[in-house]
């Protein structure tokens, strides 16, 4: 690692903002990469970009940046609108220079193969937009995390903070995300129970809502 | 048959309405009834993430704008049409804002299909089939392959029956786009036959 100080942004694309697994993920690496080596910034992609006082903001501390991470969830195989909206608004505003861009997408799902499109996305992206791609991360089984610290997460995240502190350790070496932190990215949980757990977490919600016996319902049947 | 027709082009002066005009002029041959939407002219608000049209108003989304007309259409059309500037291999911002909107569609129940791969049931019970066009930029060839994965991870989760990729470069003559997708409308023909 050479003694120059890195500019690093976080963009965390959830909508659900600090209470997000994006917000969780992104964070850890935050906190934990060796601060005499970059300066750190978070901006939570804002759910309109409609504002030019947002768009200025927004532009300014890409433009700063020379590594930036998006932390994402899956929506609809993809990542959420606000991050496609910000994807094309600084393809058409930012500054070209040597730049690097890692993804970490999460998703709902047991599994984490559904993120792979939304890293090529991303990886597209990078790529057309001048940067450096350094590769991607996927979780499944993200609906676990929600906004909570990985520290503060019992036993199940330690195999994710492993593999954010291969990512971390990979940065600092100006290197790019290592195959072992992919393998490594997984919750320690049993799909079956992953899924047990968070079906009945839906079914008590809409107990919890009075709306059980809409449950399945269509509203829009033709 | 019923056909919901997305337009997602980013602005006016990037219009795709010479190849709306060539798939309802399409469609019109097979007596197939359209419902055109240009999405850049709706007020779709985004998916806040919240899963409430799964656990507070099942099947409906909170936000009262055009995302729930965009629901009802879907509900009601054998099948969906994208009009798609491809945008780094995914979908236009107007195209996605729409898309993520659709997650009421979905049942908050895990299940299993055939290959592993886990996806949500569906409220809906005969999915509609659907026709992803993606218009290229000859200059990013890997966009419109990723585009085509894209189109058919959307058919799985959808639990849909039918699901296929177009891809058009602005280049190409409206003989070859008409052809083409008179084509792919005569196997969906003998698809839904």
């Amino acid at each position: 690692m050479n003694n120059e100080i890195k500019n690093l942004l976080l963009l965390i694309g959830s909508p659900k903002g600090n209470k997000s697994t994006s917000n969780s993920l992104g964070q850890y690496i935050l906190d934990n990469i060796n601060k005499e080596n970059f300066k750190t910034d978070k901006l939570f992609i804002p759910r309109e970009l409609t504002d030019e006082k947002d768009k200025n903001d927004l532009i300014t501390r890409v433009n700063k940046a020379d590594l930036i991470i998006l932390s994402y969830p899956l929506y609809m195989d993809t990542p959420p609108a606000a991050v496609i909206k910000v994807f094309e608004f600084i393809e058409a505003n930012i500054e070209m220079r040597p730049r690097k861009f890692i993804s970490i997408g999460n998703c709902g799902y047991p599994t984490a193969s559904g993120v792979k499109i939304s890293q090529q996305i991303c990886k597209n992206f990078a790529e057309q937009t001048g940067m450096e791609w350094l590769g991607g991360l996927a979780l499944g089984k993200g609906a676990i995390i929600m906004g909570k610290p990985l520290e503060k997460s019992g036993f199940i995240t330690n195999k994710i903070e492993q593999a954010l502190d291969l990512v971390i350790n990979a940065l600092e070496n100006n290197e790019k995300v290592p195959t072992a932190a992919n393998q490594k990215m997984k919750l320690m949980m049993p799909d079956w129970l992953y899924v047990f757990v968070v079906n009945n977490i839906m079914r008590l919600r809409t107990i919890k809502n009075g709306s059980y016996g809409k449950y399945k319902n269509n509203p829009y049947t033709r | 048959m019923q056909v919901l027709l997305l337009n997602g082009e980013k602005n006016k002066e990037n219009s795709l309405a010479r190849y709306t005009d060539l798939i309802i002029e399409q469609l019109g041959k097979f007596d197939y009834e359209v419902v055109d939407i240009l999405l850049r002219e709706k007020e779709i608000a985004h998916c806040l993430g919240n899963f409430k049209c799964w656990t507070e108003t099942p099947g409906q989304c909170i936000i009262e704008d055009f995302g729930n007309e965009i629901l009802h259409y879907y509900n009601k059309a054998d099948l969906i049409v994208l009009l798609n500037p491809i945008t780094f291999g995914g979908y236009s911002y107007q195209m996605k804002k729409a898309i993520d909107r659709i997650i009421p569609i979905s049942i908050p129940i895990f299940q299993k299909n055939n290959t592993g791969d886990y996806y949500y049931k569906k409220r809906i019970k005969n999915s509609p089939g659907l026709i992803g066009i993606g218009i290229m930029n000859e200059n990013n060839l890997e966009a419109a392959k990723i585009f085509g994965s894209l189109i058919n991870r959307n058919g799985i989760n959808l639990c849909l029956n039918f699901y296929r990729t177009m891809i058009f470069e602005e280049k190409d003559s409206d003989k070859k786009i008409s052809k083409d997708i008179e084509l792919l409308l005569n196997e969906l023909g003998d698809f839904y036959e």
